[in-house]
């Protein structure tokens, strides 16, 4: 039995439900020696700003059961260099590309979102108001309704692409942050990012990061994510989710799927095996099979409840 | 770096030697995939056992030796996952990703090579050591707490390296640190350089050294991973001129005066 992959959102057509986490994938060619971003459902890039970052002091991750903890702080060359240096060969490659973006402030993601939207081959904005390693990476707006909504309709103004927005889990009612996002306009939701934690290295007494507070990823946090995916999809909001959260097998990929979400992210998997997606994709296959399903899109959000 | 020879392969532990200091020797049989031919002293390659999560990440080791289709590394018990790789067996299934990083720069004709190591921190240099052309001169450093530490010295008698080597206790070698027998050396008339790789505390006083000497230095840095080829920027270390470096991508290998120790 042959099975279709492919998945359709917001006009974008996506040869398999399976994409790169931002973050966790670069800008999508550094590991072109190992996979093609091409045999991808898509690739999201790394979070982009309108001015080049910094990011944070080392260390910036650290080890914990079944995941990590990071502190990346959101470094990046900036959305003109990605314009001019990633987004030529991305086009080559044949890549589906996801524009992960933020900013400091209002203006600054409107901005981004200004520039990212007049980029040829940019498929789709991911609107990241989910980081919680920086003071102004956005968490401050994913934690409050009314502010992720006004940033939303902000960025919708000045964007005909799909626009996604990532949710953070760090929140008492994801639905709420999730309805607020759906009602300013967002064609998407991707859920979830990390989930703040902190490391302790006890012999030095220090923060195992150098920023004292990172994002947990990895297994560790998947049945987070799908509970909120189930949440968010029960919601019925009308609009398509993308699950994220320590998707490490297609089977993993597929509980995602049944519990509502139309893609899905690998994020944290790629570090520990820079092939798992194709993996992950062939074992989804397998189960669209193992399940009669000739469509995956047949499968999304069949949850028997 | 070019990541054109990297490859994602599976790989069969083929030797597990105790070599004492809680250190093991791996012999890695690696699929052809990965052109063992094409790995530079001072690379490194990530290496994952075959469990589950916990730990999740792969972890880097310099690469100590290759052979046809194989690879040797040196596994010094730190924590959860070096313990779990040290406790392979023969037969046991890994992945390696591989060969990755900036290496040392090669042997030039007419400069000498010191290569100083401490304890752990020996393996680029060996490799360094073992691929000179013949009639490079090379002299190996090699410095430890105590002769437990020094793990690999039946290997460079073997090898018929030039080397020296120290321990603080006094208990083979000379009486000192590393950089004691390093400053001893750098009375050396020619044109040389210096390589070093081993603790932090011993990149920091041979680079110092070097500068005081007017030597060129390159050091190999140890930093935590997650990816090992660019793409989490989890192992960046501070460039004397602001912003970061990978120390997967832009070294393990730097130049003493490019990043902050």
């Amino acid at each position: 039995m042959t099975v279709d992959l492919a998945m359709e959102l917001c006009g974008v057509r996506f040869a398999t439900p399976v994409l790169s986490a931002s973050g966790t994938f670069g800008y999508g060619l550094e590991t072109a020696a190992v996979l093609d971003p091409a045999d991808l459902g898509g690739v999201v890039t790394k979070g982009i700003s309108p001015l080049p970052r910094k990011g944070n002091p080392p260390p910036r991750i650290c080890e914990t059961a079944a995941g990590m903890l990071n502190s990346i702080g959101l470094e990046n060359p900036g959305v003109e260099w990605f314009a001019d240096e990633k987004m030529p060969p991305l086009r080559a490659a044949g890549a589906t590309v996801v524009a992960n973006f933020f900013g400091d402030d209002p203006d600054e993601y409107v901005s981004c979102a200004a520039a990212l939207d007049k980029i040829d081959g940019v498929a789709a904005l991911e609107l990241n108001i989910s980081c919680p390693n920086v003071a102004h990476g956005g968490m401050q707006y994913g934690t409050d309704p009314r502010l992720a909504g006004r940033l939303v309709s902000a960025c919708r103004a000045v964007t005909t692409k799909p626009l996604w927005a990532k949710l953070t889990p760090n929140v008492t009612d994801i639905v709420a942050v999730a309805r607020a996002c759906v009602e300013a306009g967002a064609d998407a939701l991707s859920l979830i990012n990390t989930l703040s934690g902190i490391g302790i290295n006890v012999r030095t007494r220090r923060p195992r990061l150098g920023n004292l507070f990172g994002g947990l990823s990895g297994p560790a946090i998947k049945p987070v994510a799908l509970r909120m995916v189930h949440q968010v999809y029960a919601a019925g909001l009308g609009v398509p989710l993308v699950g994220i959260g320590g998707i490490t097998t297609g089977e993993d990929a597929l509980e995602f799927i049944l519990a509502g979400a139309s893609l899905v992210q690998v994020g944290t998997a790629t570090f520990s095996e820079p092939t798992a997606m194709l993996r992950i994709t062939d074992e989804l296959r397998q189960w669209c099979r193992e399940l009669g399903a000739e469509r995956v899109g047949d499968l999304v959000g069949t949850l028997k409840v | 770096m070019s990541t054109t020879n990297v490859a994602f392969v599976s790989a069969q532990v083929l030797a597990n030697e105790d070599l004492g200091a809680d250190c093991r020797l791996l012999r890695l049989a690696v699929e052809p995939e990965l052109d063992t031919s094409a790995v530079r002293p001072g690379q490194f390659v990530m290496v994952r056992g075959p469990w589950a999560h916990h730990p999740m990440l792969p972890r880097p080791f310099s690469v100590l030796d290759t052979a046809d289709g194989q690879l040797e590394i040196l596994v010094k018990v730190v924590g959860r996952g070096t313990t779990l790789i040290a406790g392979l067996h023969r037969g046991a299934s890994v992945t390696v990703l591989g060969p990755l990083g900036r290496p040392f720069p090669p042997p030039t004709p007419g400069v000498r090579d010191l290569l100083a190591g401490g304890g752990a921190g020996i393996p680029p240099l060996y490799l360094h050591a073992l691929r000179a052309p013949a009639g490079s001169a090379v002299e190996l450093l090699y410095g430890g707490r105590s002769a437990a530490d020094l793990v690999l010295v039946d290997r460079f008698a073997a090898a018929r390296l030039s080397w020296h080597c120290c321990t603080e206790d006094g208990s083979a070698g000379s009486k000192g640190r590393v950089t004691d027998l390093l400053e001893a050396q750098l009375d050396f008339p020619g044109d040389q350089r210096v390589l070093a790789c081993g603790p932090t505390p011993m990149l920091k006083a041979v680079a110092s050294l070097c500068e005081a000497r007017g030597v060129a230095c390159w050091i190999s840095l140890e930093t935590e991973m997650a990816c090992g080829i660019g793409i989490c920027r989890g192992c960046s270390v501070a460039h004397p001129e602001g912003g970061w470096r990978c120390t997967c991508t832009d070294g393990p290998v730097f130049e003493a005066g490019e990043v902050v120790l």
